[in-house]
């Protein structure tokens, strides 16, 4: 779950890197926004869900985006990436031209499509707006993507397959499964970012953690609902949850500019649902992929966790173990461990610690490598002092966004 | 596969300096019953141009080469055989070596990493285009 405890909600900076993940609720938030402040705002939507199926890979749609994002170094303005392939740009100040001539190099890229062909009316693949004049339709083609996608997340709930029938098993795992069929489930993915931060160097994104906020699902399904009291019920959900995570880094990991990390329990590693997944990655974009497994899951499971992360290792993915103390940093053999990332929880206890306590954090974290060691749930500014002063060069956790997206 | 017929026994001439992209595309060119000729560099690629005993239907050619690039080797191309049907094949996709490629008259872009189906298609675009 959120190693910050929440994500950051800011809006990117222009020329920072733009949200990709559950844009479609806020793409329509964004557009209900602006429609008292129309003024000078175009928008585009490049239909890539229209072109042929050989157009319609992530790898097409990150060159779009890409693109998009170039030209929207000029422009202040917004990109969403929507879950079926299309890609809508919200720009203040562009003039119809500069769309025209992107528009022209979309065409130029796929032109071997029959729909992207000059020949065929321009509003099938890529369709220009000027809100100012153009807000309904606008909204009319939003409302169109908006159906398209629901109704492929309720093809997609039919299809989910049950949950595995397991020995013991919750009542009430049904229910909320159903509850979240019917919301949108890209809308409860979060992201957030690990950063490389060096004193006196501007910080670098280095990976993006993606996971789902067990209050949101609380939220989505029913605000009295206690999941976490259901300790049976609690279990079949996560399972449940991983298996949607799992879609959505197959969905987005080739596409997106950082490594994706996904927080992921040891029954699935171990379950089909794994070997589901791992038949849509290639070798080349394993590389991309992350999967955090917890201290306390090693701890009650070894030969299951060692299966699962020799099993990660061959496949070509990289391991992070999550959930360490600061404690537990000193006693455990993490090189022995073999794994890509440790992740370190930030206790406040740490700005307590003595100079001898602090040579012992600093030695075991050089000897697990510091270029390894993530300090996470970074909630004030002094964890990263003190961190960096324990050598530790890469952050995460909502203080951590907030400081370096402002 | 649908479509390779288009392309079954043409001739395809790929410029490829990285080994192992070039073998990988000569190997999906040959599933496609394409005749293939590899060259290293720009240099050796045109002389296998102007020497080739079937005439070169297609080219294909890597973008960033050490020596001639892949845009000078489209302008020595264009100047012995205008017409000739060229893909680029690029790491890039940034705007500027789009606009670059559209302008300079480039009929086909493709960015890697490249997959069968697309290649096809963008060569199957490229010969029903220059019939």
């Amino acid at each position: 779950m959120p190693p910050g405890g929440q994500a950051s909600e800011r809006p990117p900076r222009r020329g920072t890197t733009i949200p990709f993940l559950g844009t479609e609720d806020a793409l329509f938030t964004y557009v209900d926004q602006l429609a008292e402040a129309r003024a000078g705002q175009r928008a585009m939507i490049v239909h890539l869900s229209r072109l042929d199926r050989s157009h319609r890979n992530d790898k097409h749609l990150q060159i779009v985006v890409n693109m998009l994002q170039q030209v929207m170094e000029q422009y202040p303005g917004r990109l969403f990436a929507l879950g079926k392939g299309d890609v809508v740009a919200i720009c203040k100040g562009i003039t119809r031209r500069a769309f025209d001539e992107t528009t022209e190099l979309f065409r130029y890229l796929f032109n071997d499509d029959p729909l992207a062909a000059e020949s065929v009316q321009r509003a099938d693949f890529c369709a220009l707006f000027d809100l100012e004049i153009d807000y309904p339709q606008f909204q009319s083609a939003l409302e169109e993507i908006g159906e398209t996608a629901q109704r492929q997340s309720r093809a997609a709930a039919r299809a989910t397959p049950q949950l595995e029938t397991s020995a013991i098993r919750s009542p009430r795992i049904d229910e909320v499964v159903r509850a979240l069929a019917r919301i949108e489930m890209t809308s409860l993915v979060r992201r957030q970012t690990v950063w490389q931060m060096l004193p006196a160097q501007r910080p670098d994104p280095i990976s993006d953690e993606i996971f789902i906020s067990l209050d949101r699902v609380r939220k989505a399904v029913n605000a009295t609902t206690e999941l976490t009291k259901d300790r049976q019920l609690l279990h079949d959900l996560m399972l449940w949850l991983d298996k949607h995570l799992l879609a959505t880094v197959t969905r987005y990991h080739a596409s997106v500019m950082r490594p994706l990390s996904v927080d992921i329990h040891l029954a699935t590693l171990l379950s089909p649902v794994f070997d589901d997944f791992d038949e849509n990655p290639t070798i080349e974009t394993r590389d991309r992929i992350i999967f955090e497994l917890q201290l306390a899951e090693l701890a009650g499971d070894l030969p299951g966790y060692l299966s699962a992360s020799k099993r990660l290792k061959e496949r070509g993915y990289r391991r992070c173990l999550d959930g360490v103390s600061h404690q537990a940093l000193l006693y455990i053999n993490l090189r022995r461990l073999d794994v890509d990332y440790v992740k370190v929880v930030w206790d406040d206890a740490l700005l307590q610690v003595d100079d001898h306590e602090m040579r012992e954090l600093r030695q075991a974290i050089a000897d697990c490598g510091a270029e390894r060691i993530i300090l996470t749930r970074c909630g004030r500014r002094q964890a990263i002092d003190v961190g960096q002063a324990m050598g530790i060069k890469l952050f995460q956790g909502w203080q951590v966004d907030q400081a370096n997206r402002s | 596969m649908d479509g390779s017929s288009a392309l079954e026994n043409l001739t395809i001439l790929v410029i490829e300096d990285d080994e192992g992209m070039r073998t990988l595309v000569g190997r999906m060119l040959s599933r496609l019953k394409m005749k293939v000729i590899a060259a290293e560099d720009g240099q050796s690629g045109l002389q296998a141009l102007d020497g080739a005993t079937h005439s070169v239907d297609f080219i294909i050619c890597d973008w960033n080469m050490p020596g001639m690039s892949g845009m000078e080797v489209f302008e020595q191309v264009r100047a012995r055989r205008p017409g000739l049907p060229f893909l680029m094949l690029t790491g890039r996709a940034d705007v500027q070596s789009v606009v670059s490629a559209k302008k300079a008259g480039i009929a086909g872009y493709i960015v890697k990493p490249i997959s069968l189906p697309e290649l096809q298609t963008k060569l199957s675009f490229l010969a029903r285009k220059s019939a």
